[in-house]
């Protein structure tokens, strides 16, 4: 039997070369006595590249940052021919090895009798698939893979080794070791050195109007709070943000001009103190590696009796910096 | 230009940015705000300036003490760029019916006012300006009130209406 498997191997080992390509093996090789199995499956699988425009946009919100890359369906489908058709036949599958740095736990997967993404229990253990009842000729199952990677997974080449076997349990103990089929796949994807910047939609902060102004208390100030900006990377070097002020736009008869709406424009992170856009840049946080962190910006406009009426803007540029 | 609301629209664009892959990411947002003309006028509460008695009444110089309020606050402030002005005008009046003068310009002569520290003014029938800004503007004032009692203040009830206006051009 291991001649089979280890021809088996080679075969799809000689199928590299052509990347992603359908494979056809026949269990024990044509002219041997039935059960045969004709086995039809593609090798190896390429999940992609998980570069930054596989995180998804929900990062803004408040959940945790999940990314991920997922296979396209990958069938195998199996033929019994001869006069073995009517003979049970059992399908599993197994995880053999990791390439690279995978962590067992994120590589998931679903198929067969299991419908729901799960990993595999561990390295080197069978799982069930399917039960080929008899006088089944055909069956056909489909696969899907998924890595949910965290920002710590480090760039690099990732795979796994995934081996199948369909065994006859009916058959006599020397001539089901003979008759059992078993072929392995690859499925492999890669991280980018990435490193990512969200910043949250424009903000309206409101309109100033006879209510800013209490003649005991004074004058109000316009705030747009908890607008997130989102620093992820997975490189190992210290990641920086900051943010400075580009322009502001104001009424013409507007007396300070830019400077003033820089002054009197303050932001701070996370709730504490708020400073100044006048002042020049802010440094707002620093990553020492791979990881990733929300900011909660609050934004705060002090009104005063120069503010007349008219439209107001300003543009900020948020600065991530890998030194 | 009254006192009222200008409504500004102003226009948000959804914008969400990603990047990656480089030594120094920079993304931009946008902040905007709008502002319309406003004015806030502040006036003080109603003022009861006393009772005239005998004690009022100075037999030596035979003249009458006034009756007096005075540092009462009125917070005006208003955002336009042309400035606002604040005027007074006496809107109603009531006088006991056997107040011997003619009504309401002989009652009116005899009430003054001022912004403390300057001269006072009779208040009379008209529309007079208490203060103006040439630009937006915030002002703290203290008015001050008198009546000048005289003879002819019978006994009975007495009470003027005063209308602060704050205007815009």
């Amino acid at each position: 039997m291991r001649g089979w498997f280890f021809c088996a191997v080679l075969a799809v080992l000689a199928t590299w070369g052509a990347w992603g390509e359908e494979v056809t093996l026949e269990f024990p090789p044509p002219g041997t006595e039935c059960p045969r199995t004709r086995v039809t499956f593609t090798t190896p699988v390429d999940m992609g590249v998980l570069g930054a425009e596989s995180i998804s946009g929900e990062l803004l919100g408040g959940g945790d940052v999940l990314v991920h890359l997922e296979s396209e369906p990958m069938t195998i489908k199996l033929e019994r021919r001869g006069f073995c058709d009517d003979l049970l036949g059992e399908v599993y599958v197994q995880l053999v090895s990791l390439i690279g740095p995978v962590r067992p736990e994120a590589f998931l997967w679903r198929g067969g009798a299991q419908e729901e993404y799960a990993p595999f229990p561990a390295v080197g253990e069978w799982v069930h698939l399917a039960t080929l009842p008899s006088g089944l000729r055909e069956w056909r199952g489909e696969f899907r893979f998924r890595y949910e990677a965290t920002m710590a997974d480090p760039p690099g080449a990732y795979g796994v080794r995934l081996r199948f076997r369909v065994e006859y349990p009916e058959l006599p103990s020397p001539l089901r070791e003979l008759y059992r089929a078993e072929w392995e796949i690859m499925v492999t994807w890669s991280l980018e050195g990435l490193t990512v910047l969200l910043v949250h939609e424009p903000v309206y902060l409101g309109t100033i109007g006879p209510g800013i102004y209490d003649p005991e208390a004074g004058f109000g100030a316009l705030e747009a709070l908890e607008n997130p900006v989102l620093v992820l990377t997975n490189l190992t070097q210290m990641v920086s943000l900051s943010v400075r002020s580009v322009s502001a736009a104001f009424p013409p008869d507007f007396s300070g001009g830019a400077e003033a709406v820089w002054q009197d424009l303050a932001l701070r992170v996370d709730g504490g103190a708020y400073l100044s856009l006048g002042e020049g840049p802010i440094e707002l946080g620093v990553l020492s590696g791979p990881g990733w962190q929300r900011y909660l910006i609050d934004y705060r406009y002090q009104v005063d009796e120069r503010d007349i009426p008219g439209e107001y803007g300003a543009i900020l540029e948020y600065t991530v910096t890998t030194p | 230009m009254r006192i009222r609301s200008l409504l500004l629209l102003a226009v948000v664009l959804g914008w969400v940015s990603l990047s990656w892959g480089a030594e120094q990411l920079g993304k931009t947002v946008t902040l905007s705000w709008g502002a319309i003309g406003w004015i806030v006028l502040e006036v003080h509460e109603d003022l009861f300036l006393g009772v005239v008695t005998q004690e009022y009444f100075d037999p030596d110089t035979q003249t009458f003490r006034p009756l007096e309020a005075t540092g009462n606050p009125i917070v005006v402030a208003c955002n336009y760029p042309q400035g606002c002005t604040l005027t007074l005008q006496a809107v109603g009046w009531q006088v006991p019916p056997e107040f011997p003068g003619v009504v309401p310009d002989e009652f009116l002569a005899d009430l003054d006012w001022r912004i403390s520290g300057t001269p006072y003014r009779p208040l009379g029938t008209g529309e007079v300006t208490v203060w103006q800004a040439d630009g937006p503007a915030t002002a703290e004032l203290l008015l001050d009130y008198r009546y000048r009692v005289d003879i002819y203040d019978v006994p009975g009830q007495y009470s003027v209406t005063l209308l602060y206006t704050a205007t815009a051009p």
